[in-house]
């Protein structure tokens, strides 16, 4: 898609197929293609290039006719040409490579539309940031960009002192001279911290008099009590927590840029990961208004459950943590490509964080200095057993945030109580799983869950594991390779935000496992290129139940496709982060095309 | 954001059944005419009767008798900021902090907001605790939350047996040291031991026009087990005096509340504050015409201590 215009035309389209689709049984995956009696006519064939099918059984075709919103054909290019009518366009490849598009395992679908109004301001891979000077630059063109009006504040997020030349924190002073009207606020990269320039402390109503809070960290210039610039969390929280929010028109307008963030790496389906009650509402909203041209896969927060029930069902009577009968209902099914599959737990925090929860203590203090730390629950296992009992009752399926073993453990307890076996097929998915140990890889197979790996995190943070847990520990974080000899389906995912879509990075961090300081972490762990494919295809959808329809090029599945310009299969592995989505189809349309340099 | 609100806050942490809910909901229906501001983590474990709820406002429930019930559901910050719209309309917030959080954690969230930090009170469940601190999960975190406590409230003491109980007060001594224990059943803690609430809470919160000759005395409260002690003295107090008043107190002595009349600084109030064996000493309005004295409160367990031991701790020379 080009322009605003085209896309809302598609929408149109696009939601009548997908009406159609509950009409007209589709053919299931791996089916023979129609009769070669009365070929069906083609829209679109493609051809030219390698096609990447993910599916096990042939990974490799030569075209693929495609037809409204599914694969009509694939095959040899003189069977997929049967196809061929006078109305058919053919998409010569030129030697590109065409695969299904990539399903968002695991990610923050609600925090794009915020995203594309921030500058970034992070170094690299991320952002463009290695020195002060350069902040400055993408600040200013980011005003231009934006239209950003005096008096309007300025958000750029990535800030990190550790990507600057300088090696020490940026001043207020030294945004001041190009920033005199403005507020601005740099937000650290942990989200913890931000650094803040004159008119934004003016704004905050921070000064010399300000008390540093418990817990907190201000800057101060030398010899004065005058903040300097940066600032941490207690002193930084309540700022970033009263911040104005953007009214919701506005919102809504930021969802083409937010969509074409995951459309742009080729990816079709998002997933808003842990969704609270105000962010359903907006979304439901966009729905409704056609807003939507890639599928939001919505999974609500278990702690908004009243909230969201007071809503949709207000004459429910049950008690906290209840569900009525007819829950599952309102799961498993797109409506304007808006679905809810599952409920969110949040069993503990991040391990860069040192807020996740571990079974054996760190090797180093906690975030609170705290000797023997091993982070904490969110929940008390007495809450989790609960929770995890009714949703299993009602038929819900559970995506569970876990990234220390503990907190594992405590789904382990939790799933084990409620009776749950691998043959009910619960697909219960375990986000992140990253500090799993050996031996929680049997009671997986044996309870069916299911692990979506977060593998970037041996390049971004492997160093800091490395230190904090010890070197065996960090070795076996996200062990997609263990996992999938168990027979374990892996997804992989960038947990957007907190690292940048971009699938070819993940993809290729599953391959190599370094660090940033090129250390391979955990090499037995390493998995072969095919693997770490499907973990972002055909893995991830049979996660939210949608394998049939999704990650593989087969007859009858949608026509989510994108056009890569290499093949990921064979380009030189350090090769691998640079290659480039060119054109993005969802179900058949195109939904983004790269703009020539 | 920014200006500093004059609301004294108060943690209420505790792992799971050691009755926070119950202390809540008598919280809320307090009849003193104290109007408090209770931050709960789930709306559906308050239990008020219809009849005293006024409006139900989202995650807000206002009472007639001038509380508020506000749910943390949407985080810290948006119930703060619902309390910073009402600034003025509170007399003490109160924060429940959740099963597994460490109070002491959540303490520093309020002071973030620049507000006051009365104290950190962690309920013990007398029947469970010991089995909570070996939970394979919890434990740690239950003894992080003992540890880190200004006042322990021993709840549900009626159903264990009296040397059962000895042990306990014996353990929780070593696990949180010197930290004062108050014990109770049913969660029934006098308000004034809880959050300071009593005759010197006008004054201390500092509205002058309520700031009347109260007649102090030697109050033996028989129903409960705590008892009150006014100190009062026209004298200045020297600093160093006051340094040793607040350690030397001990584990029996619960709160501790007043102005005070500094000799290095005659010409204004000082507010002392103390639980457990968190306390402060902030400089507050200039005494103006009233007349200068050091007024102390002091709640303890009954019989505890004397009026005299406590006057000789800090050189008080007329106690009541």
């Amino acid at each position: 898609m080009t322009d605003k215009i085209d896309r809302r035309e598609f929408i149109k389209t696009a939601v009548g197929a997908a009406a159609g689709a509950l009409v007209v049984a589709h053919l299931p995956a791996g089916a023979a293609e129609p009769q070669a009696e009365a070929p069906q006519g083609a829209e679109k064939i493609f051809r030219g290039g390698p096609i990447v099918t993910m599916d096990d059984a042939r990974r490799e075709v030569q075209a693929v006719a495609i037809v409204g919103d599914k694969i009509l054909a694939a095959g040899d290019e003189a069977e997929v040409m049967k196809h061929k009518t006078d109305a058919t366009e053919i998409v010569d490849l030129g030697g590109k490579t065409l695969m299904p598009s990539f399903v968002d395992a695991h990610g923050h679908f609600m925090n794009a539309p915020q995203i594309v109004k921030w500058a970034n301001v992070s170094g690299p891979p991320v952002g463009p940031v290695t020195k002060i000077a350069d902040i400055v630059t993408v600040l200013q063109d980011h005003v231009k960009k934006q239209g950003i009006k005096k008096g309007d504040w300025i958000i750029g997020y990535g800030y990190d002192r550790s990507n600057l030349a300088e090696g020490r924190e940026l001043l207020a002073s030294e945004l001041d001279p190009a920033f005199p009207d403005n507020p601005v606020m740099l937000i650290h990269s942990s989200n913890h911290g931000a650094v803040l320039n004159s008119v934004a402390f003016k704004a905050v109503g921070y000064d010399e008099n300000t008390p540093t809070p418990p817990g907190g960290i201000i800057n101060r210039m030398e010899g004065t009590n005058k903040p300097a610039g940066f600032l941490m969390e207690t002193a930084f929280l309540p700022i970033f927590g009263s911040m104005p929010q953007p009214p919701e028109r506005e919102m809504l307008d930021t969802l083409d840029a937010a969509q074409q963030l995951y459309a742009s790496v080729g990816v079709t389906t998002c997933q808003e990961g842990a969704t609270h009650a105000k962010d359903l509402a907006f979304l439901r909203k966009a729905a409704a208004e056609g807003l939507l041209y890639l599928d939001i896969v919505s999974l609500p927060l278990i702690l908004n459950v009243p909230a969201l029930l007071k809503e949709y069902a207000p004459s429910f009577q049950g008690g906290p943590m209840e569900l009525p009968e007819t829950t599952a209902q309102a799961f498993g099914h797109y409506k304007d490509r808006l679905k809810l599959q599952g409920l969110k737990f949040v069993m503990d925090g991040s391990p860069q964080g040192k807020t996740a929860f571990w079974s054996q203590p760190l090797l180093t203090k906690g975030p609170g200095g705290e000797e023997n730390w091993r982070g904490q629950p969110l929940f008390p296992p007495e809450v989790v057993n609960k929770s995890m009992k009714e949703a299993y009752a009602k038929g819900i399926q559970i995506f569970s945030h876990c990234n220390g073993d503990a907190s594992i453990d405590m789904m382990i307890d939790g799933a084990r109580a409620a009776g749950i076996k691998a043959d009910e097929d619960r697909r219960t998915v375990i986000i992140h799983s990253q500090f799993q140990r050996p031996d929680q890889l049997e009671a997986y197979v044996d309870l069916g869950f299911s692990p979506s790996y977060f593998t970037v995190h041996a390049f971004y943070w492997g160093e800091e594991h490395v230190t904090n847990t010890g070197l065996e520990r960090a070795s076996f974080i996200s062990p997609m390779k263990s996992a999938a000899a168990k027979g374990l389906v892996c997804s992989n995912h960038s947990d957007f935000s907190v690292t940048p879509m971009d699938p070819m990075r993940m993809m290729w961090s599953a391959v190599v496992r370094t660090t940033r300081t090129g250390r391979v972490l955990g090499p037995d762990e390493r998995i072969d290129r095919w693997e770490s494919l499907k973990a972002l295809t055909t893995n991830a959808a049979w996660q939210i139940r949608e394998e049939d329809q999704k990650g593989k090029i087969a007859p009858g599945m949608l026509a989510d496709l994108v056009i890569l310009d290499a093949n990921p299969l064979t380009v030189d592995t350090d090769r691998i982060p640079e290659i480039k989505a060119v054109e993005t189809f969802k179900e058949g349309k195109s939904v983004y095309k790269r703009q020539p340099a | 954001m920014g200006q500093a609100m004059d609301l004294p806050f108060t943690v209420i942490g505790g792992y799971l059944g050691a009755g926070k809910t119950t202390l809540l909901n008598h919280l809320l229906t307090n009849t003193t005419g104290m109007r408090l501001a209770v931050l709960v983590n789930d709306f559906g474990s308050v239990n008020i009767d219809i009849d005293l709820i006024q409006s139900h406002d989202g995650e807000t429930l206002s009472l007639a008798n001038g509380c508020m019930c506000c749910s943390l559901v949407n985080g810290f910050a948006q119930a703060i900021g619902e309390i910073e719209k009402r600034a003025g309309a509170f007399d003490h917030l109160v924060i429940e902090a959740s099963g597994v959080a460490l109070p002491a954690k959540i303490a520093q969230y309020g002071q973030m907001y620049r507000l006051p930090l009365d104290g950190v009170l962690v309920m013990v469940d007398a029947e469970q605790v010991r089995t909570q601190a070996e939970n394979k999960y919890v434990g740690d975190t239950v003894l992080r939350q003992l540890a880190r406590a200004d006042l322990l409230i021993l709840n549900k003491t009626d159903l264990v047996p009296p040397e059962t109980l000895a042990g306990l007060r014996a353990w929780l001594a070593e696990r949180s040291p010197g930290t004062p224990l108050l014990e109770t059943v049913r969660s029934e803690v006098p308000l004034d031991v809880l959050l300071g609430a009593g005759a010197d809470r006008a004054k201390v919160g500092g509205r002058a026009e309520h700031a009347h000759q109260d007649r102090g005395h030697n109050h033996h409260d028989h129903a409960s087990a705590h008892q009150t002690w006014t100190l009062e003295q026209a004298e200045p107090l020297a600093r160093p005096d006051l340094e040793r008043f607040a350690p030397g107190l001990g584990g029996d002595i619960y709160r501790a509340k007043g102005f005070v009349h500094l000799q290095d600084d005659p010409d204004r109030r000082y507010v002392y504050q103390q639980v457990g064996a968190r306390w402060s000493l902030e400089p507050s309005e200039p005494w103006g015409e009233d007349q200068r004295r050091t007024r102390l409160v002091v709640i303890g367990r009954a019989g505890a201590v004397t009026a005299d031991g406590l006057a000789a701790l800090i050189g008080v020379s007329e106690t009541k």
